[in-house]
């Protein structure tokens, strides 16, 4: 009888603040046709209401790997 | 998820996220924007599913994994949360999670679509929209192409049961109101009525005794 043993799980890796902002960026201009840094600002001013709100706050969520918060203020 | 130092609980909190994904997916990799060496209380991380590691191509950074189906099915996972410090002394860091973004996507004729989205802000704008929701795509319904199998098809949609967080009556009919435009009764205000109907819905979680899982083996 053999046994499969579970695999070894992947590193989890630390992404760096400049290939962060790369990929924000890659990402924000693939889906919404913008520049990252310019769907931070319209993210933290609330401008973006006529994208779809599923995929802007999926955008939003690769705001901290930019180095940029996603509410702009602290959790409290 | 606590821990007597932030690292410790980092690693608790990341190693079980770990442990979930990869039984449903065979690439990709965790990816922080935390240096579990340095992480600072107060301060947002995000956590991401991802292809590609430090060195593969980084355009695969940000984009959803293959899933493993009949189906051309990819999943996108991303997590925001701070660190905090105000636990028992014993283990005073723990991990808050803010935020989450749960996404799956279908793909026909190499095309990746948005399907249905699971996702969580904690400090939402406007705070009114700062509940777990579950986002359903217009591809459902416009007639766009679906693969033969894919689970996605709309002749197969309705029959999925779709996981959500235990909801209160009152949840409900605030989104009747709030989204599906529903009018009051009796010509109350909208907001006495949200007021009352808020009440409501905290009292059904500061009382209710299960979560509406509890009874899954």
């Amino acid at each position: 009888m053999s046994t499969t043993l579970p695999r070894a799980l992947p590193d989890v890796e630390h992404m760096s603040k400049d290939r962060g902002a790369k990929m924000l960026d890659r990402q924000t201009q693939k889906r919404l046709g913008m520049p990252g840094p310019e769907f931070a600002r319209r993210y933290r001013v609330g401008e973006l209401a006529d994208f779809n709100q599923a995929t802007v706050l999926d955008l939003a969520m690769l705001l901290p790997f930019a180095g940029e918060s996603m509410n702009g203020r602290k959790d409290p | 998820m606590a821990g007597r130092t932030p690292s410790e609980a980092y690693s608790t909190f990341i190693d079980s996220m770990n442990q979930a994904l990869f039984c449903v997916t065979a690439g990709g990799r965790l990816f922080t924007s935390g240096d579990r060496r340095n992480l600072q209380v107060g301060e947002e991380y995000g956590v991401l599913l991802a292809g590609g590691g430090a060195a593969a191509d980084d355009r695969e950074d940000g984009e959803p994994i293959r899933l493993n189906s009949a189906a051309r099915l990819w999943l996108g996972v991303a997590h925001t949360f701070v660190v905090k410090n105000d636990g028992p002394e014993r283990t005073p860091y723990r991990i808050s999670s803010i935020a989450y973004s749960y996404f799956f996507y279908d793909e026909v004729d190499h095309r990746r679509q948005e399907v249905i989205a699971f996702q969580w802000n904690k400090n939402a704008h406007p705070p009114e929209r700062s509940y777990p929701h579950l986002h359903v795509n217009s591809v459902i319904t416009n007639g766009s192409p679906f693969g033969p199998r894919s689970p996605f098809r709309p002749d197969k949609f309705h029959d999925l049961h779709i996981p959500t967080g235990r909801l209160s009556l009152e949840a409900v009919i605030m989104f009747a109101i709030e989204e599906l435009k529903v009018e009051t009764a009796d010509n109350r205000t909208i907001a006495t009525v949200l007021s009352l109907l808020r009440e409501g819905d905290r009292r059904f979680h500061a009382e209710r005794t299960q979560t509406g899982w509890a009874h899954l083996p």
